[in-house]
């Protein structure tokens, strides 16, 4: 009993502990009782006790920017951006719009605390990854300008997609220059970011539905090239330091207009969740600004500016879903096999009976691929297909590829690739593989290039040829094994 | 009761943690089965990482519609130098020579996230979506599928447009092929 006082402060404690709301629990437990879960201690308690503004028609009637891609940048333009760096690396880190408060709201190792900082990858706020970034960017534009005395400045992008080696202006170790970093030494040499990064940000540019593309491209090139870039990008807590940082959450913002620039279905989010959430920064004159993810949906109506290589309005025709009817014209019976390299099949034995159909029912004998109402594509359909041994490269499909002939992918004969690996649709010349066992390819190319008639499907050839990886201009041999049980060639016509 | 004290405090301590786990979590996978399990550490550098991947179950159909994904997780990632590039992931159906793996192919699955890893407090682990990778290959494939991850370190390239060697290595201590529906 004589630790009774004890235990019972304990029991006290605990049981003031389990009442404390949430959002507090953090603060009271402090980091050794902290579980292992995903949870950032962000200084949640400091931003409200700052007087904050809303951003709504705060700053009212201001010109057009251009954010521009940094290799098109001019010298005077480089030197105003150095000018603004400059200054605000002059100033006492507890001024907000100094560089290290800006750095330190993305994450820092400081621990004074102050408001906003660490407000940044907060795990349970991955939705808001690009909104919450268009704003920091956009306040942290603001300031720059101010100090840099330029009008018009904006952050310059860095197109990876052009140009995977960083802007001299960035590398330059001369003394005094602000946009030097302590990076990759490769890097800062003059070296140039792995190519894959540009493959998986086209990766993520394909994703339509709005949160999986977000996730994809934070997840993936964004964080690749933070780390390829290493030194104090490498880290959350360290990242907005290096100056770069800044150019490339230009490129990140303009991506996410280039993404909504495709259409095709992809748009910014319309839940009130995201559209209602509030984030808080300092503008240029250190006041604290509230705004919303509605507040950031469109770049050029509400923050004033663009990028030199998109419209100012992004606009996407209204969906228009198209309804597509197919009729079968001619079908391969017989199990065409191809075990090694490359295999020849032909229509020549099969009944023509869907070919004269159409002819009959439509009294012609051409496609009407040019039709602008109701346009048809050949489709040839590949059914029962099986592998047993899987092509180290890919499987060219050929349309009457004369016999002799070399096949070569840029001739007219090219109908596309047999794809065994991917689901995905990426143009007219690529296959899908559907379901268990359907592939399918458009032929609608080869066959006006061709010129072929409906009744010329009866004489059509197909080839299959497999195609090793290329490395260093040599291909690599390749075979492989499998079957196809029909072949079909159909017309589908779509009505708009 | 000085015992029954100490289970009190133990209980409401106890309660208290699980609360504010559940509270951070906000990616609970409502419904997911574990399709393949590796238990053993492994690494990844420049030297790839190889998983013979052989499924103990037949996934379920994966399609658009249920929001169903194939996840691979990688966890307790670990770096002994910095990348100085990024970690690459391809999904083969066959074993390949790794010389061949290249992000323009199809196998390219995508880019490992270790910079949010470094974000305080995050979980260490990572998460990569193969879905459109293995699909076809599920299809395919009539048994239990089996497929092939290559991890790979791609260094930043010098001026001379050669990849800058790099000593550095990424270790995990298991891996797990995961099917979910959120």
């Amino acid at each position: 009993m004589k630790n009774f006082p004890l235990i019972f402060g304990g029991l006290i404690f605990g049981i003031l502990l389990f009442f404390v709301p949430s959002g507090r629990k953090e603060a009271v437990t402090g980091k050794n009782k902290r579980p292992a879960v995903n949870i950032i201690e962000c200084n949640p308690a400091a931003p409200l006790l700052l007087n904050v503004t809303s951003f709504k028609s705060r700053y009212g009637l201001e010109p057009m920017r251009v954010r521009k891609n940094i290799d098109l940048l001019t010298q005077a333009e480089i030197n105003a951006i150095k000018v603004g760096v400059i200054k605000m690396k002059a100033l006492p880190y507890t001024n907000p719009t100094s560089w290290t408060y800006q750095s330190a709201i993305h994450g820092t190792l400081l621990t004074d605390n102050l408001p906003l900082w660490n407000s940044c990858h907060k795990p349970t706020e991955a939705n808001f990854f690009l909104a919450w970034h268009r704003m920091f960017v956009y306040f942290f534009e603001r300031i720059l300008r101010s100090k840099s005395g330029r009008a018009n400045l904006t952050i310059p992008y860095w197109d990876y997609q052009t140009n995977l080696v960083m802007h001299p202006a960035f590398r330059d170790n001369s003394p005094g220059n602000p946009l030097y970093n302590v990076r990759t030494a490769a890097i800062n040499a003059g070296g140039a970011l792995p190519s894959s990064i540009q493959t998986a940000f086209n990766n993520s540019l394909d994703i339509i539905p709005y949160y999986t593309f977000q996730s994809n491209l934070n997840t993936g090139p964004h964080g690749s090239v933070h780390t390829a870039i290493s030194g104090d990008m490498a880290g959350v807590t360290t990242a907005a330091k290096d100056p770069i940082f800044w150019v490339h959450h230009s490129e990140i913002d303009r991506l996410w207009e280039v993404w909504r620039s495709k259409c095709a279905g992809r748009a910014n989010p319309i839940d009130t969740t995201w559209l209602n959430k509030t984030y808080t920064f300092f503008d240029e004159n250190g006041t604290p600004v509230a705004l919303k993810g509605s507040d950031v949906v469109e770049i050029s109506t509400q923050l004033n500016y663009k990028y030199d290589d998109l419209p100012a309005v992004i606009t996407c025709p209204a969906a228009r879903p198209a309804t597509v009817s197919r009729q079968t014209l001619i079908t391969k019976e017989a199990p065409v096999e191809l075990r090694g390299k490359k295999q020849n099949t032909n229509f020549t034995r099969e009944s023509a009976e869907g070919l004269e159909t159409f002819v009959s029912t439509k009294h012609r004998n051409t496609f009407n691929f040019a039709n602008s109402v109701t346009p048809e594509r050949l489709t040839i359909t590949f059914e029962g297909l099986r592998i047993e041994q899987m092509p180290e490269g890919v499987i060219e499909v050929y349309l009457n590829l004369p016999a002799g002939q070399t096949p070569v992918a840029s001739s007219k004969y090219f109908v596309g690739l047999l794809d065994l690996f991917s689901a995905e649709h990426h143009n007219n010349h690529y296959a899908a593989v559907q379901n268990e066992d359907q592939t399918e390819i458009d032929a609608t190319k080869a066959a006006r290039a061709l010129g072929l008639t409906v009744h010329s499907l009866q004489n059509a050839t197909l080839s299959f040829y497999v195609r090793g990886i290329s490395l260093r201009g040599t291909e690599a041999p390749a075979a492989a094994q499998i079957s196809i049980r029909h072949i079909k060639f159909s017309v589908d016509r779509y009505q708009n | 009761m000085t015992w029954s004290l100490q289970l009190l405090f133990a209980t409401l301590l106890l309660l208290n943690c699980s609360d504010t786990r559940q509270a951070a979590d906000n990616r609970v996978l409502t419904d997911s089965v574990v399709l393949f399990k590796k238990d053993s550490a492994f690494t990844a550098g420049e030297v790839p990482a190889l998983i013979k991947c052989n499924l103990v179950k037949k996934p379920f159909t994966v399609s658009t519609e249920d929001n169903s994904r194939i996840l691979l997780m990688l966890d307790n990632p670990v770096l002994t130098a910095p990348a100085e590039g990024v970690y690459e992931v391809y999904v083969t159906g066959v074993q390949q020579d790794v010389t061949m793996l290249a992000a323009d192919q199809k196998s390219f699955a995508g880019l490992l996230d270790l910079y949010s890893l470094t974000a305080p407090g995050v979980k260490q682990q990572l998460e990569l979506d193969i879905t459109e990778k293995v699909n076809p290959l599920f299809y395919q494939q009539k048994a239990y599928p089996v497929f092939y991850i290559y991890i790979r370190l791609t260094t930043v390239q010098d001026a001379n447009k050669k990849n800058v060697p790099n000593p550095g290595s990424l270790h995990f201590s298991s891996a797990a092929i995961l099917q979910v529906k959120n």
